[in-house]
């Protein structure tokens, strides 16, 4: 019997073989193939659902079995295999890791290595649009689950030799593989070797998802806030490495993450630059519109009725209190029950197939809103508080920090319920400091803000015409800063 | 060694500082001025600030001359024994000033929104903010100092509404005070710059130390432009006399303010003003953070939480409005000796100890 994973490869098949057979004992899908290669016993395993079996019979036995094969103790540097790449290796743990990831590997008595053939042949879905990340013009391609359709997507953007990537493996049972991208010459090489530390850090047993290896990579575990922004958009992504910045694609997922990432760009999308500079500004300035309203108005309402209505002027102020006064609760409870209302339909929507969760959405807000206004439960003003707040949270660009704003807003209801507008500010003053605080991979989140940076606000509140816009922004630390050479 | 969360540049010092020193003053101001100097109390405030201005320039010779803050070298000094006698001595000060400040800022908030308010639940939920803040480092609290701009740009709309609306004459006749009262009122304006003395406690977490002076005068002079404005303000909306009698001039001159989608802006302003005091309070409460990290070794939570009990403690002990605003008097009489003659006597005592220094640096 075979040591164990670690243990080098023997001369004798038989060994070789029931190593192999302990370790992957019960694994579904592995199969295989017995043949007569140069005299020698050889044995040819894979998975029969990763690989291509077209390549195997081809390519890998056809040429084996010819008369002119290779030498089997030289098949690494034999130029005529027709595979693309053959590696050659020397202990258990290497074949047990080759198979798992869908590699032929061919081990032979009276040789102690084994030789893995690159036949991968992963199911992949065709490149569609990202449905949470639709633009009206610009490019209509997302990312897919393949790091290698993904990177041919990235090099259609950019054809440089500039660009490089990295490949990591995480994860000690996952082994998955994370392909970080940067720009030669515009990345910073001390943000990249920073990355590259903390990466290498990680010792976990599966970092597959992006959002788990932002939680790793990224700290500030008690943060709601993405530090990593996520996009599935090909365009997005050669944006943000054309600014300086790394991009993180995970095999097996088709969101990439931007390092380091600042709070200003949830408020951007593509179509910011795919239209006019004014036209574009105006709608970014109506973001940040939108994430006030999301963030502070169910908070003002409670604290304006609870304890300031006398900032209401008088003619509204008579409407509202008739309105309000066929409602028994007070306008925190009404404000929380309106608000779970509306998250438990937009909930109930998300898990549902579309025209359903559409359906839901439509009946659940119409119909239990005037159901809970006709049964005095919450007041009209209410429902158009809460609607308001909703759709205003929906124009947030960015998933991750649309809900954390959501999150948020809860705690500052309660703030306002028992303080009114000194709850608000102090609830605020604490949401600024954290996120004040927080940095991604070192880098000020909140720039160009705080710290003030008069440059990068070119790309902030609005948008300024492309001819102004010259400079790459500060946060990555680019190593060329201006975009055109004057 | 400075930490490098805590280094800030001259632009964040600069922003800190003035944080640190608007606050209170911009409300008790005009009142207590117009009580002591009468409608020359402007040029208190501009005598006040060429005065704070000096301690500025002794701060700054005494740290460059030390190569740290005056406050670390205490004990090279004066000496062991007097070195900590002092310290300990400035950092009550500090606890003083912080729990003055909080104590303050819990009458105005209970006079402007919750009169049924309990004392200590205000105290309690007022002081998170800032403790929060603190506990992030002296560079956030710096850059969270940044929205005083906005703030005060906002809050600058209530004496300019005071200007526009008022009668500026009401400011005749200008110069008729006596040298006696003017000096009066300069001492009782020293306190609503206090913030500045703060010099003396950072040094090393100063990124651009050859601006230093400059960024204290430049915080200084934006104060005074405030305080003056809203000086102006009480005097040519509410005339010469009445401002006396209003216990927050400013606050009733936002009351006079409606727009027509709010009736009441001064609960508005109000909001605002709770967040410029969280940062005059988080100034305070991490220059105490820093001493006591420089005399004890020790930054943790429990020490910020032990700081921030006794902070409490001490806002509790200082008793009703009246007496806290007599204490505030007080206090700023001190917070003045401490900002200006303190590091004046300092500087020859440093220039003798010049050798002391030197070891001192070697054997850190």
């Amino acid at each position: 019997m075979a040591e164990g994973r670690e243990s080098n490869l023997s001369k004798d098949l038989r060994y070789n073989e029931a190593g192999i057979d302990t370790i992957v004992k019960d694994c579904p899908g592995i199969a295989r193939h017995r043949l007569r290669l140069q005299k020698r016993d050889a044995v040819l395993f894979f998975m029969e659902a990763l690989v291509s079996k077209d390549f195997i019979q081809r390519d890998v036995l056809g040429y084996l079995l010819s008369q002119d094969g290779p030498v089997l103790r030289d098949l690494e540097r034999y130029n005529n295999v027709p595979i693309g790449t053959i590696n050659k290796l020397d202990h258990m743990d290497q074949v047990i890791d080759a198979i798992m990831d869908g590699q032929a590997v061919l081990i032979a008595d009276g040789v102690n290595q084994a030789f893995s053939f690159k036949v991968n042949k992963k199911p992949q879905r065709s490149i569609e649009e990202p449905a949470t990340e639709k633009d009206i013009r610009g490019p209509h391609n997302g990312f897919i689950e393949r790091l290698e359709a993904n990177t041919a997507l990235i090099q259609s953007y950019l054809k440089t030799p500039a660009l490089k990537m990295r490949r990591y493996e995480t994860g000690l049972r996952s082994k998955t593989t994370v392909g970080v991208f940067y720009i030669e010459g515009l990345a910073n090489p001390k943000i990249i070797d920073e990355f590259d530390a903390k990466i290498k850090a990680v010792k976990t047993d599966s970092a597959f998802s992006p959002s788990y290896l932002e939680e790793l990579i990224g700290g500030h575990a008690w943060t709601t806030f993405p530090l990593f922004y996520s996009t599935e958009r090909v365009d997005k992504a050669v944006a943000y490495l054309l600014e300086g910045r790394l991009v993180i694609l995970v095999d097996g997922f088709p969101q990439s993450l931007s390092v380091p990432s600042a709070f200003v760009m949830a408020l951007q999308t593509a179509d910011d630059y795919n239209i006019r500079a004014i036209a574009a500004s105006v709608i970014r300035l109506l973001r940040f519109g939108a994430l006030f309203i999301s963030l502070f108005l169910p908070a003002l309402y409670i604290a304006i009725l609870t304890f300031h209505y006398e900032t209401i002027p008088l003619s509204l102020l008579i409407p509202l209190a008739e309105t309000r006064s066929k409602v028994p609760f007070p306008p925190v409870v009404e404000a929380f029950t309106m608000e779970l209302i509306f998250e438990v339909i937009r909930e109930s929507g998300i898990r549902l197939p579309s025209p359903i969760g559409q359906t839901v959405g439509v009946v659940g807000g119409l119909v239990l809103g005037q159901a809970a206004v006709a049964a005095g439960i919450v007041s009209n003003v209410m429902i158009i508080v809460v609607a308001l707040t909703g759709m205003a949270n929906f124009i947030i660009p960015n998933f991750e920090v649309a809900l954390a704003i959501r999150l948020v807003r809860f705690p500052l209801m309660i703030l306002a319920a028992m303080f009114g507008i000194v709850g608000i500010s102090v609830g605020s003053t604490i949401l600024f400091t954290h996120l004040i605080s927080l940095k991604s991979l070192g880098q000020p989140y909140m720039i160009p803000f705080f710290p003030f940076n008069l440059r990068d606000l070119k790309d902030a509140f609005i948008i300024m015409p492309a001819a102004i816009r010259r400079s790459r922004p500060t946060l990555a630390q680019p190593q060329q800063y201006r975009r055109k050479k004057n | 060694m400075s930490n490098d969360l805590d280094s800030i540049n001259s632009g964040q010092l600069l922003t800190f500082l003035f944080a640190t020193e608007v606050g209170i003053g911009i409300l008790v101001l005009p009142r207590t001025l117009i009580k002591e100097v009468g409608t020359g109390g402007w040029i208190s405030i501009i005598i006040a600030a060429f005065l704070v201005g000096i301690g500025v320039i002794c701060i700054t010779l005494l740290n460059r001359m030390i190569g740290d803050s005056g406050f670390a070298a205490l004990p090279i000094l004066l000496g062991k024994p007097l070195g900590w006698v002092f310290s300990v001595a400035l950092m009550l000060y500090l606890v003083a000033i912080s729990s003055i400040v909080l104590n303050l800022f819990v009458e105005v908030v209970r006079i402007w929104f919750f009169p049924a308010a309990s004392r200590l639940t205000l105290m309690l939920f007022l002081l998170v903010p800032s403790v929060y803040m603190v506990s992030k480092g002296l560079r956030v609290v710096a850059l969270f100092d940044g929205f005083m701009y906005l703030i005060m740009a906002l809050l600058a709309l209530v004496p300019l509404h005071g200007i526009i609306d008022g009668n500026i004459l009401f400011l005749r006749p200008v110069l008729q005070v006596t040298i006696g009262k003017l000096t009066s009122g300069a001492l009782k304006s020293g306190v609503s710059f206090l913030g500045f003395e703060l010099l003396l406690f950072f040094y090393p977490e100063i990124l651009g130390k050859k601006r230093l002076f400059l960024t204290g005068a430049g915080s200084i002079a934006m104060a005074t432009f405030f305080y003056v404005g809203a000086f102006i303000a009480a005097i040519a909306l509410f005339g010469p006399v009445q401002p006396a009698h209003l216990t927050y001039p400013l606050l009733e001159i936002s009351r006079t303010i409606s727009l027509p989608i709010v009736e009441r802006v001064d609960l508005l302003f109000g909001g605002l003003w709770v967040t410029a005091i969280t940062t005059t309070i988080s100034g305070f409460l991490i220059g105490l953070v820093k001493a006591v990290e420089t005399r004890f070794h020790v930054r943790n939570r429990i020490s910020l939480t032990v700081i921030s009990i006794v902070t409490v403690i001490a806002s509790l002990i200082t008793g009703s409005f009246a007496e806290a605003e007599a204490l505030a008097d007080m206090i700023g009489i001190v917070g003045l000796a401490v900002g200006v003659v303190f590091p004046a006597v300092l500087l020859p005592v440093a220039w003798l100890r010049k050798g002391a220094i030197k070891k001192w640096h070697q054997s850190k």
